[in-house]
């Protein structure tokens, strides 16, 4: 098996993008599970 | 199986030619991003609130006029008070609501508050069924 060469440019664009989609995904999702309803019928 | 598509395949062909630390660092700034999500929607969000503003049971004699009060509303520290959609008997109570029960439904149209609503109840006079909705 061939051994995987380590890519600097790669990982930070990988780093990156994980961040961003782990963010945008979490802050989406946390406030709307979170979020209250109903109110007082 | 079903068949993978484009993206998938390309997916997995980038996660097999990737090296090892690139996917455990990627990771970890996944789970970093998600958690900094989860802060600053709780930062975002802590001072938020949707309440009457005056009370939430208003007792008019017959001939008084109603004076609509409003709501408080905040989402993502914004004020959006004045976004509020009045709904229930606020339509047809009119200015000078007749003697009956009527209800005020306040909802918003936002991402925050989307599925939230409050109700006033305004008694006009002494209506048959008001006794049983006074607060004492």
């Amino acid at each position: 098996m061939a051994k995987k060469k380590f890519s600097l440019g790669l990982t930070i664009f990988a780093c990156l993008l994980a961040l961003i989609i782990g963010f945008v995904a979490a802050f989406f999702i946390y406030t709307y599970a979170s979020r209250e309803t109903g109110g007082d019928v | 199986m079903a068949k993978k598509s484009d993206a998938q395949k390309a997916a997995e062909k980038a996660v097999k030619k990737s090296h090892p630390a690139t996917l455990i660092l990627a990771i970890l700034f996944l789970i970093v991003g998600a958690v900094a999500g989860v802060v600053l929607s709780r930062e975002l969000t802590k001072n938020d609130k949707f309440e009457l503003i005056g009370e939430k049971q208003v007792e008019l004699v017959i001939g008084e006029s109603y004076k609509e009060a409003g709501v408080k509303i905040i989402s993502f520290g914004r004020d959006i008070s004045d976004k509020v959609a009045y709904g229930g008997d606020f339509a047809t109570m009119g200015e000078i609501p007749e003697e009956g029960i009527y209800q005020i439904v306040y909802t918003v149209d936002d991402f925050r508050w989307g599925d939230y609503q409050l109700v006033r109840t305004v008694i006009v006079g002494n209506p048959e069924g008001a006794e049983g909705l006074n607060n004492g």
